[in-house]
């Protein structure tokens, strides 16, 4: 479910978003992997900008939080966008805090026997995008971030399994990350009634992820009221230093993790976006639909 | 004797090939900016379109989100980057 409220003026803009996902687990038996079989998600910001028409500039504040089962998160934000070149050119910089919090739950066999220093987690995040217009059909954004994470930033809930002992252990990562992505995203409206996304990323961190990540979507209007994209997403990284697969680690390692997000891999998406908005239409309000394979 | 040379003029000539893709792509990126134009507000019908927006759309949200869960690499998308979700 989602629900958008948004109160605007010329200048200043206040805009506030809250949002409510039930997520259901899918599984391939009859037999769910985990007691988390479906969780729901709550999150809502609310976001105070002003304008200067004069200089193009605009300066805006933000906070917002996020619920989860075992998860809550505060976030607060600053933002600063330049515009120049009659808004043909862009430079949006953007700073936000999370604070968060974890409740533990640890694996239940392991309970009273493992323990983690505590269930905080801080990331500051630093934001910088260029956005260009290069002629009347073509655009391109720039986004260059960093993202510095402290805490607790393994999952309590994974167990590691060692090559040398019987005993089981909680995942145990390094509490500070540093993330670096950079990205580049090109639209081109190649026909009247067809338009080519394309978008880039690079990504690296400390724990040794390196990735490469590219998404095009081919969105072609079948009418004034429907647009349909066949899309593909292409994303292939190498495995962090601290992954190893069920009974490969060695109890004497100060850090292991078995969770396979942080192995390497590569994945392929694919899928259709389906999008209805009518015009004139105030009875029926725009509605899209996101259909996705993957492999 | 001859195979090996022909095997190493033949990646070399790879090798090359690769590079001259790459500084195409690149001079193809400089020279399109370089002819940027100055587009007025009322030619920017185009540019103005849902589908041309340089952010992921609202549907994606969803997307970007258990994208970030699934792999250990996450934004510059408009997404979540770290912090605000509980996972790696």
């Amino acid at each position: 479910m989602q629900l958008i409220h948004k109160h605007e003026n010329s200048n200043p803009v206040i805009e506030f978003d809250s949002v409510i996902w039930h997520f259901v687990q899918s599984y391939i038996d009859s037999y769910t992997s985990s007691a988390s079989s479906q969780d729901v998600r709550t999150f809502a910001t609310i976001s105070y900008n002003r304008k200067n028409l004069k200089a193009g500039e605009t300066y805006g504040i933000r906070a917002g939080f996020s619920t989860e089962y075992d998860y809550r998160s505060f976030s607060a934000g600053l933002s600063y966008t330049k515009e120049w070149n009659h808004g043909n050119s862009e430079l949006n910089l953007t700073t936000q805090a999370f604070f968060d919090d974890w409740s533990i739950i640890y694996p239940y066999e392991l309970r009273g026997k493992v323990t983690l220093p505590g269930s905080a987690r801080k990331s500051l995040n630093a934001q910088a995008n260029f956005f260009q217009v290069i002629n009347k059909r073509l655009q391109l954004g720039i986004s260059a971030e960093l993202i510095q994470m402290s805490g607790l930033l393994s999952t309590p809930f994974h167990r590691i399994y060692f090559k040398d002992i019987s005993i089981p252990d909680i995942e145990r990562l390094p509490d500070t990350r540093l993330k670096v992505p950079l990205g580049i995203r090109v639209n081109y409206h190649l026909r009247d009634y067809m338009i080519a996304r394309t978008f880039y990323r690079y990504y690296w961190d400390d724990f040794g992820i390196y990735s490469n990540t590219f998404e095009i979507e081919l969105p072609v209007k079948l009418s004034l009221a429907l647009t349909m994209g066949p899309f593909y997403r292409y994303h292939r990284q190498t495995g962090s230093k601290y992954f190893a697969p069920f009974q490969t680690h060695l109890s004497t390692e100060i850090f292991y993790t078995s969770d396979y997000d942080l192995s390497a891999f590569e994945s392929h998406k694919y899928g259709l976006t389906i999008r209805y908005s009518p015009l004139l239409d105030y009875f029926v309000p725009e509605k899209s639909l996101l259909l996705t394979g993957f492999s | 004797m001859e195979l090996s040379f022909n095997l190493k003029i033949y990646k070399l000539t790879i090798i090359s090939m690769r590079k001259s893709l790459r500084n195409i792509a690149l001079f193809s990126i400089l020279a399109s900016m370089n002819s940027c134009i100055s587009v007025k507000s009322y030619q920017k019908m185009y540019l103005n379109d849902y589908e041309m927006a340089l952010a992921a759309k609202k549907l994606e949200v969803f997307e970007i989100n258990f994208e970030t869960y699934r792999e250990g690499a996450s934004g510059a998308n408009g997404g979540k980057v770290g912090g605000g979700c509980g996972c790696n």
